[in-house]
């Protein structure tokens, strides 16, 4: 039988045996992040779009689920963000005990975008690999705060594109193989795609997914729904089967993973019909589009613009506009890869 | 959504008037001018006037023992508000109500209530007739977190969701329910989630924000009237004074407090509309001076007016079917 042991050399350093031959020696810390944001899923688009509510309960069984399979998997420590909800001590609760050591980090609660992006920031250095529980809003703060750290992102949502749906017992797996060191960061990860925002040359922002120049004044109830308010669009990634503003880039002309995004502008021309919101096919016009290369800069026709980022309406940018997809983003576990490298070496085997 | 400028600056004037009228009457109880109990809306303003802008003059209102900010939202006259603050004969309610009881009909608000959690039957209700009637309002329904808690908010939502009444719940999270935080009353943050339960959409918006509150509640009107039934909308806000003016507050931490009023509603949405060059700072201005003036003038209305007298103690205090003996 093929087998395979973690043998801890040191704090961090750990060897991984197979058939009794050392196949990796990794420095690792055995920790697992887990950022649960308690706000995603709660905004006008269960009013406007038919889209499912995501009680933060289920997030809780979500982290239930985690914590103990990581248990499970012999992963040493969780290190997990507090929030005013308290995802994670419901979790605890429920559980009664763990076999994973749980830390939430000391950080002043806010119960704003400032706890995903301090918590972030700390796992960061702390963690092997972060799951986030939360959509693309979540992700794109997590995007500002992480470096090489990969990420699991989960989806809490019916309107996400970067986060992805997975069992949070299967996530957990992924992550807990990581951790342990049996499979490498590097061999199940991919650093995503991402948009970075100029004005007047000067890097502001950026988005995962989509960069919609809008039509708003204000930014309100932050999503956005209404075809008419969008003026231009720019996408990391598009697929028809996405849904939200990146489904009209892939239905005009899909981009996945390769090294491109895609520019349009709405007016009059072409007319279709895309789901930028759950439950919505909305009519849209296309005046043009065209594919781009990764790096290179996409000037904004429209000066001083409400940006929405990753669907929601939040960044007022003045003068020259301009934008860029680059591979800077978060490193994403791809989770079927990296149970397959793990099943391969016998990390689900019992003595 | 486009908003016309005229909305716009109504907005901005309703905010202003909640937050002067409110801060003439804690000055006024504090020197013991005022009877009575006072519970001012000072940092909610945007929740109150992005609701009341969106709905139709003919659309019903019920509200809270926080009622001020959403008497004035509904267009209420500052005139017979501090009158009725002062007990007097020319106010909403010939001066028996109080502070805790204005009512104006003719503007469609049905009243504030001192009773936690009793509005809710009273819209429910309202929001029936109209379904009977078929009169094509709807019904804005204030109340707050801790009225959440209560037996009248889950029996109300259940029927209505039921019978798909035209009724927008407006749950105005201030974060306290009185006294209370509302992590020590509910184990949940988002109340707009117990929409779920009655299969009715719920959604969190930041109360802070004028047009975030228009926004959504230009929705749940649109499905209102439509007959799709009610929506819960949750206005996360945060109340700048006490529970009552006079309250010590030892209750909360004054940095808290602090950092909410850097969100300040009316600066944040001066602010925008001048980023979006929809006003001058001279509009503004003119606009605090008139209402500032409306305000004086509403305290000289009150103080020049008479008492009630005694012998209209028991008048208009039961509807006339009991007067006539049709209902006991």
């Amino acid at each position: 039988m093929v087998r395979v042991c973690s043998l801890s050399l040191d704090d961090r350093e750990v060897a991984c045996f197979f058939n009794g031959k050392v196949i990796r020696i990794s420095k690792m810390k055995n920790t697992v992040g887990i950022i649960a944001n308690p706000q995603s899923g709660r905004d006008i688009r269960r009013l406007v779009a038919h889209a499912s509510v995501f009680d933060n309960m289920e997030k809780v069984n979500i982290v239930e689920r985690l914590l103990f399979t990581l248990g499970q998997l012999g992963v040493r420590k969780v290190i997990a963000m507090p929030d005013g909800f308290g995802i994670v001590e419901a979790a605890l609760y429920h559980l009664g005990r763990t076999t994973v050591d749980v830390e939430l980090v000391k950080m002043p609660v806010l119960d704003n975008w400032e706890d995903t992006y301090r918590a972030a920031s700390i796992m960061d250095v702390e963690c092997d690999v972060i799951v986030v529980i939360g959509g693309d809003g979540t992700n794109r703060i997590v995007a500002k705060a992480v470096g090489d750290t990969p990420i699991i992102p989960i989806s809490t949502g019916t309107n996400n594109v970067f986060p992805y749906m997975i069992e949070a017992t299967i996530a957990s797996e992924a992550a807990a193989s990581i951790a342990r060191g049996v499979v490498g960061k590097e061999e199940a990860s991919r650093k995503s795609k991402k948009i970075e925002l100029f004005e007047n040359g000067v890097f502001r922002d950026i988005a995962l997914i989509d960069v919609a120049v809008t039509a708003y004044s204000f930014v309100g109830a932050r999503a956005v729904w209404e075809p008419k308010q969008i003026l231009e669009l720019v996408v990391s990634r598009g697929s028809p089967s996405n849904i939200g503003l990146s489904s009209i880039a892939g239905i005009l002309n899909e981009i996945d993973d390769e090294d491109a995004g895609l520019y349009i502008e709405f007016g009059k021309g072409r007319k279709m019909r895309a789901p930028i919101s759950p439950g919505m096919l909305s009519e849209i016009e296309i005046k043009d589009f065209r594919v781009f290369p990764l790096g290179e800069m996409v000037h904004i026709k429209n000066s001083q613009a409400l940006l929405a980022v990753d669907g929601e309406r939040e960044v007022t940018l003045h003068g020259e506009i301009s934008a860029r997809v680059v591979r800077n983003g978060p490193s994403v576990v791809d989770c079927k890869k990296a149970l397959s490298l793990a099943a391969h070496r016998g990390f689900f085997e019992v003595d | 959504m486009d908003i016309p400028k005229e909305i716009l600056l109504t907005m901005y004037e309703r905010m202003v008037r909640i937050r002067k009228f409110e801060e003439k009457a804690s000055e006024l109880f504090a020197k013991g001018v005022l009877p009575g109990f006072i519970h001012t809306y000072v940092g909610e303003e945007a929740t109150a006037v992005g609701v009341c802008v969106a709905l139709r003059d003919d659309d019903l209102v019920t509200s809270t023992h926080r009622g001020h900010g959403h008497v004035i939202s509904k267009g209420g006259d500052p005139r017979y508000m501090m009158a009725e603050l002062y007990g007097k004969e020319t106010g909403y309610c010939k001066g028996k109500g109080g502070s805790m009881h204005i009512a104006d009909p003719d503007k469609g608000m049905l009243g504030a209530n001192g009773i936690v959690g009793g509005g809710l039957p009273i819209a429910t209700g309202a929001g029936l007739s109209i379904k009977l009637r078929n009169s094509n309002q709807v019904v804005a329904c204030f109340f707050g977190d801790g009225a959440s808690n209560q037996g009248t908010f889950h029996e109300s939502i259940n029927m209505s969701s039921l019978w798909k009444l035209p009724v927008i719940y407006v749950c105005e999270n201030n974060q306290y329910g009185e006294f209370t935080p509302q992590k020590r009353h509910q184990a949940i943050t988002d109340i707009s989630q117990r929409a779920t339960a009655y299969g009715i959409p719920g959604i969190t918006v930041d109360g802070m924000d004028v047009v975030a509150v228009y926004e959504a509640t230009k929705e749940a009107v649109k499905r209102a009237r439509e007959g799709n039934g009610p929506t819960l909308i949750e206005a996360k806000c945060y109340r700048f004074h006490g529970h009552f003016v006079g309250d010590p507050q030892l209750y909360r931490d004054q940095a808290e407090v602090q950092k909410w009023m850097e969100r300040d509603p009316i600066p944040s949405f001066e602010k925008q509309l001048l980023e979006s060059n929809v006003v001058t700072e001279e509009d503004l201005r003119k606009i605090q001076e008139e209402v500032q003036h409306e305000i004086d003038e509403a305290v000289k209305f009150a103080e020049g007016s008479p008492y009630p007298s005694d012998k209209e103690a028991l008048e208009d205090i039961y509807t006339d079917l009991v007067e006539e003996g049709r209902v006991r």
